[in-house]
């Protein structure tokens, strides 16, 4: 039966369909804590692939590469070909797993179904497998693949399958596996790559904690610690690579992201109520009334980026020209302000930061113009 | 404070609509045997060139593919065939007496060569092969020295010399950087960038254009090969897959050759130390080529005796054109004035003061009215003028917004003299070097030619006790007091 | 809030003299190498003091002290020659450099300008790891090498002087900032050991086998300063104050009224760290209001002549006895030029130039203060914990309100690394919130007009 949390969210959505927002879904939400924006959207079930295309009408995402996908699952499925013989290999070879600590359980969509019972089948032979593992069963696997678990949001349960879960017959609780054809390219390997796949494991950490604190279980946080294996591609082949990685930080912004669900829920009826009670989050309007805290990375993971671009510029807003520069002119705000100090027009600075900021850009405008005065 | 001629240099060039010149020389050298070239992957194959454009500055390029590169046949024979043209090209350098350049789009390609030159350096690869890896593996390798003339992305040449009023990271798309530096007549940067935007101009193609046209292409040609079609018929497939990524690779090639353009239309004056720069990198490249005559090859990884040198390198040629652009270029000898590191102010005393019998040593005290200032006793300052004219900085003594530096003459008074009083000096903090990497590659070389036990993986040694311990070793020793 | 429990078993005075003596015996047993840590003021420089007395004084071996700059050296040398008057020590010095008449004029000092000149047989020589790395190879080695501010030196030039001598000792503080490498490091930055990485870490990933002592006390921090630094910046490394609480105080002569009146009067009662807020704003790197109000802060403390009072006696605070610390060269410079004459005297540097320096009282311009997000340089740890560890006496930090909201809504970059498990990016973050609550939670936080 559908919880008040349930209706207040489709209330929401309006006609939307909800979305499940998946682990990236959830990672990406918590990459920028001050865009209120993504987070409302994550909460209602809104993608930002759909609020750009129906909502704003800005067109259908650019999604994936067919080769780029199917890079990934051949990747993924060497891994896990002939019951996850490479990721014991991986284990093994990192002394994390002896030559015993064979027992695998394979729960993936090959081997169990796609349809919707198999599902909850995976979900609760899941659970069953974590709570073997709790009560110390030694016969507990010590890999499961593609379990599924789910993380809840404001109490509404949303689905995960983290890539595996493993531990040895000493650990006390599984340790998150995800898998990624990224490139391993060890000190060099892509930033953002990175980024994305510990914070994705981040929200299967929290998912991990939320079962063990549902269970009763006490201290969720000690037994699942804020550590993920990631195991990325060897370039030019299929082979794997095992790195372990703390992910506080991540794991911390996933938490603050559902801590912060409830007041997001209010602010979001609340916008709807002030602009145009009875309609939905699918009014642009709407949507324009959250802020957004537009970045450059934002492009690496949100189909709204190019929208809260131009929002950005037509708020003058000096974040289109770059981190730094946001920076440099927080004092003054816009960018038509820097402008008029840097050319001594316009509304005298008021602030002793304007001021000193006034000076600062007419100083270097000047010396510019000497230096490199055909330039301009 | 010194990053102020980018932030108003943006800020003019967002309220122009038009990139704006932040540079007063040209601090890249642009050579006239330069190869161009735009790699292009297949997504997901990081360690792939589906496609490439390549050629000579100003000339077309040829295009070079492989219809389908997860078949690794397919890929060596490119790859080998690349080898063979960049072999002969650094082979045609030595005989020069020059360096080989390479220009590629942006900061994706050298990753993609990078990557290349880790995979094809696998001893089971053909050997032509493994030559294009060893290739790749030089530039890859020069890439992240400072001052480096070897391998170029258009934008980053492009950017050390102009700024745009979008963000810099929008900057590394090499059209939308174009769209601001020459914007066509008929749309704004703005608009021009944002519509460039969406074509691709790093190493990879757009997910649209795989799904619609390439995709189906690829099944096509795999489908005829399993068949066993007939040559002329895989051959019409390969045509088709060749333009539609000809249609890809060629752009890119087209932005790199208009950067080069864009570049050398400004005619600005070339930086004192760009022959020095350039000098530095046939010596770099001769150095390579010898090493390869001698059958060793760039090691994908670094012991520490070589990671030393790489780094003690590395930051010794990051000094080096931090000075060269200081003193060589108007635009940053006023950047490094405004950060405080060139020194500029009028002299107020000079004292002659005799040492010893017949020694004299010559106290100059100036006085500066910059704001920041990054000097402190004990620096070293150059004339700029003048850079055989060095001090050494004794004290440093802020008044209000005047600040006096106290300095003695440490070398070219013969030569140079004394400034005199009321003179006018400009002071960087350093000059280059252009001979300390020898001498750092035969330090670390002499000092490490035996590794110590602490960097080397293995047991630490055992102890060997020295006498006897007092029973209270602390108070044994305050007796010695 | 709570520290990181010390059993306190003995008195920290016994604590900090038996951790000397496992010192001392280490070098009687002859372990090859031994790392120590230290918290910040726990007498480095008195460990480096004895090691080298010990070496020379009673093993009779040739040892050599490498320290990170001239200043270092001259202020280890001078310590060591005043310590122990009957041994004679060697300063290492390059042909034109100055060195200052403290050293030259001791009596048991002498400098070498050349390798040659080094006395033969058993020695002291102290010199600068730079010039340590240019060492005639040809010349004797030493028996014993120790490495004074070990966390400023990265791997690679360590691995250059490291077999200049049998037997090593690494002394450094592992929460200071990180060495400073200028060059691009993406070939060796997922190497734990990398050539890049201060050399007690490098050390203990390659041989995590070696001796690693810790140094339980602080000399300079009073258990005030401990109870908000130790958690915030420590948190693997527990140490206690050497004083008791009430011991050093800072005390005034004239009484006050203002807002920073308030702040020194909370000093006087015991509070060593105090945070004076001005209000919220966007205020760029150089805050002019933020440097008039360290000026005023300054002058309140002069105008009511405040003095310290310590465990050896009562001593009036002089401009020579105020430091301050900013993120910035800008900020420095800010402060410098409203100094007047008066308080010329008033020692005002960044923190990578104020690491290994003290001053009874410091003033410190917050480094996120007035920012409206974080950069890893404004978060890092090493630096905030410098500036927050300066002081033997009090400490007051001058900031603008609103980092802790900017702290919540600027999350880490997340600019991970594959291969290293940390994440100092976060850790400076979360370094920073905890200190921010610590002080909010202890009634630290004073507004300012």
């Amino acid at each position: 039966m559908p919880s008040k949390f349930h209706n207040r969210l489709q209330l929401l959505r309006g006609n939307l369909a909800a979305e499940e927002p998946g682990a990236r879904g959830f990672e990406k939400a918590a990459r920028n804590p001050g865009c209120q924006l993504l987070q409302v959207l994550t909460v209602a079930g809104i993608s930002p692939g759909t609020a750009s295309e129906r909502i704003f009408r800005c067109g259908a995402a650019e999604g994936q590469s067919p080769f780029a996908i199917g890079a990934g699952i051949q990747f993924e499925a060497a891994q896990f070909r002939n019951s996850g013989g490479r990721v014991l290999q991986l284990y093994r070879g990192a002394n994390r797993l002896t030559m015993s600590e064979s027992r695998i359980v394979d729960l993936s969509l090959d081997n169990i179904g796609a349809q919707k019972a198999d599902m909850s089948r995976r979900k609760s032979e899941t659970m069953a497998l974590l709570k073997m593992k709790l009560a110390g069963d030694p016969t507990a696997p010590n890999l499961i693949i593609k379990p599924r678990i789910s993380i809840k949001l404001y109490g509404i349960p949303h689905d995960l399958e983290p890539d595996a879960l493993v531990a040895s017959d000493s650990d006390r609780f599984y340790r998150v596996v995800e898998v990624k054809s990224y490139p391993d390219r060890a000190g060099k390997t892509c930033p953002s790559d990175l980024r994305s796949a510990c914070r994705q494991s981040a929200v299967s950490v929290v998912a991990l904690r939320q079962i063990l604190d549902a269970s009763g279980v006490r201290d969720s946080g000690a037994i699942v610690p804020a550590v993920a294996d990631l195991i990325l591609r060897k370039p030019g082949g299929y082979w794997g690579t095992l790195h372990t990685m703390k992910i506080k930080a991540e794991v911390h912004s996933i938490e603050a992201f559902l801590l912060a669900t409830p007041f997001l829920l209010d602010t979001a009826e609340g916008n709807i109520e002030r602009l145009s009670p009875g309609s939905s989050l699918g009014e642009p309007r709407v949507l324009d009334a959250f802020p957004t805290c537009y970045r450059d990375t934002c492009r690496e993971f949100c189909a709204l980026a190019d929208r809260c671009k131009q929002r950005a510029s037509s708020e003058d807003n000096p974040a289109t020209l770059g981190s730094r520069i946001r920076e440099e002119l927080a004092s003054i705000g816009t960018i038509t302000r820097a402008l008029d100090f840097l050319h001594g027009r316009g509304v005298p600075p008021s602030k002793p930061a304007e001021q000193a900021m006034a000076i600062r850009l007419k100083e270097a405008y000047s010396r510019l113009t000497e230096v490199v005065s055909h330039g301009l | 404070m010194g990053c102020d001629l980018d932030l108003v240099g943006r800020l003019g060039a967002y309220e122009r609509g038009r990139a704006v010149r932040i540079a007063s020389h040209q601090k890249v050298a642009i050579h006239p045997s330069a190869m161009v070239m735009s790699p292009v992957a297949m997504a997901g194959e990081d360690a792939s060139i589906h496609v490439i454009a390549i050629g000579n500055i100003g000339i077309s390029p040829a295009i070079r593919f492989v219809p389908d590169p997860r078949m690794r046949d397919l890929g060596d024979r490119l790859y080998g065939e690349l080898g063979m043209l960049f072999w002969e090209y650094f082979l045609g350098c030595r005989d020069a007496g020059t360096y080989p350049q390479i220009w590629v789009s942006s900061r994706p390609a050298t990753t993609l060569l990078d990557i290349l030159a880790d995979v094809l350096r696998s001893p089971r690869r053909d050997p032509m092969v493994r030559r294009f890896g060893d290739c790749l593996a030089y530039m890859s390798e020069r890439h992240p020295v400072a001052g480096q003339q070897a391998l170029m992305t258009a934008t980053g040449a492009l950017r050390q010399h102009f700024v745009t009023g979008q963000s810099p990271e929008e900057d590394e798309h090499l059209g939308k950087l174009l769209s601001w530096i020459s914007p066509s007549p008929s749309e704004t940067a703005v608009e021009s960038a944002a519509r460039v935007g969406k074509i691709p101009m790093g190493t990879k193609t757009d997910p649209k254009f795989d799904r619609d046209v390439l995709d189906p292409l690829l099944r096509k040609y795999e489908n005829a090969r399993r068949r066993g079609d007939t040559p002329a018929f895989l051959a019409a497939i390969e045509r088709t897959i060749g333009a539609s990524l000809e249609s890809v690779a060629f752009p890119i090639y087209e932005g790199i050759q208009r950067a080069i353009r864009e570049l050398s239309a400004a005619s600005l004056p070339m930086m004192t130390d760009l022959p020095a720069l350039e000098a530095k990198e046939i010596a770099a490249f001769n150095s390579f080529m010898e090493a390869i005559d001698a059958g060793f090859s760039i090691p994908k990884s670094d012991k520490p005796k070589v990671a030393a040198r790489k780094l003690e390198e590395r930051e010794d040629a990051e000094k080096n054109l931090r000075a060269a652009i200081i003193l060589g270029t108007t635009t940053g000898q006023v950047a490094a004035n405004a950060k405080g590191e060139v020194v500029s102010g009028k002299v107020t005393d000079v004292q002659v003061i005799p040492v010893g019998i017949r020694g004299r040593m010559h106290r100059v005290e100036m006085q500066s009215e910059q704001r920041v200032l990054r000097v402190r006793a004990g620096d070293r300052l150059y004339r700029m003028d003048e850079p055989r004219l060095c001090f050494l900085v004794t004290g440093v003594q802020r008044t209000g917004r005047t600040t006096t530096v106290s300095m003695r003459i440490r070398s070219g008074m013969r030569s140079i003299g004394a400034p005199s009083i009321g003179s006018f000096l400009d002071l960087a903090p350093e000059v280059p070097d252009w001979g300390n990497d020898m001498q750092i590659r035969m330090k670390i070389n002499r000092r490490l030619a035996n590794l110590p036990w602490t960097h080397m993986s293995g047991n630490t040694p055992r102890a060997i006790r020295k006498g006897v311990t007092p029973l209270d070793p602390l108070a044994d020793l305050e007796m010695l007091r | 809030m709570s520290s990181t429990a010390i059993r306190m078993s003995h008195s920290p005075a016994e604590m900090a003299d038996d951790a000397v003596r496992r010192m001392l015996r280490s070098q009687y047993d002859g372990e090859p190498i031994v790392r120590l840590d230290s918290p910040p003021g726990a007498g480095k420089t008195g460990i480096v003091e004895r090691l080298a007395g010990l070496s020379l004084g009673r093993l009779q071996e040739r040892c050599m002290v490498v320290t990170q700059t001239n200043e270092q050296a001259f202020e280890i040398t001078r310590r060591m020659a005043g310590g122990f008057p009957k041994l004679g020590f060697a300063l290492l010095a390059r042909k034109d450099l100055d060195v200052p008449e403290s050293v030259t004029s001791s009596g048991n000092i002498i400098v070498v300008r050349k390798f040659g000149d080094l006395p033969d047989g058993p020695c002291v020589v102290v010199g600068n790891s730079e010039k340590w790395t240019r060492w005639d190879d040809r010349a004797d080695i030493f028996d014993l090498q120790i490495v004074d501010e070990a966390f400023q030196l990265p791997d690679h030039r360590f691995s250059q002087i490291a077999g200049l001598a049998r037997r090593i000792v690494l002394v450094g503080d592992p929460g200071q900032i990180s060495p400073i490498v200028t060059c691009e490091t993406e070939r060796w930055r997922h190497d734990p050991a990398g050539p890049h990485v201060a050399c007690p870490e490098a050390l203990i990933h390659r041989h995590p086998d070696v001796p690693w002592m810790k140094l339980p006390v602080s000399r300079r921090l009073v258990p005030d300063t401990v109870r908000f630094v130790q958690p915030a910046f420590y948190p693997d490394l527990p140490f206690a104050a050497m004083t008791v609480p009430g011991e050093r105080l800072l005390k005034t002569g004239y009484w006050g009224r203002t807002i920073q009146d308030k702040a020194i009067d909370l000093a006087g009662s015991g509070a060593s760290i105090v945070q004076l807020n001005l209000p919220a704003g966007y205020m760029g790197e150089v805050d002019d209001e933020l440097s008039d109000s360290v000026i005023s802060m300054i002058g309140r403390l002069v105008h009511r002549r405040a003095f310290i009072r310590n465990e050896f006696g009562e001593f009036s605070l002089g401009p020579e006895r105020i430091g301050v610390v900013c993120a910035h060269v800008s900020q420095v410079n800010a402060v410098r030029e409203r100094l007047s004459g008066g308080l010329s005297g008033v020692f005002v540097e960044t923190a990578d130039r104020f690491q290994g320096l003290e001053r009874p009282v410091m003033i410190v311009h917050h480094p996120l203060s007035g920012r409206s997000d974080a950069t890893e340089f404004h978060l890092d740890a090493g630096r905030m914990c410098v500036m927050m560890s300066r002081h033997s006496v009090a400490c007051f930090v001058i900031a603008r309100t609103g980092i802790d909201r900017m702290l919540d809504s600027y999350m880490p970059s997340g600019n991970r690394i594959l291969g290293i498990e940390d994440d100092p990016e976060f850790e400076g973050w979360n370094a920073h919130r905890r200190l921010l609550r610590d002080l909010g939670d202890a009634g630290r936080v004073i507004k300012l007009p």
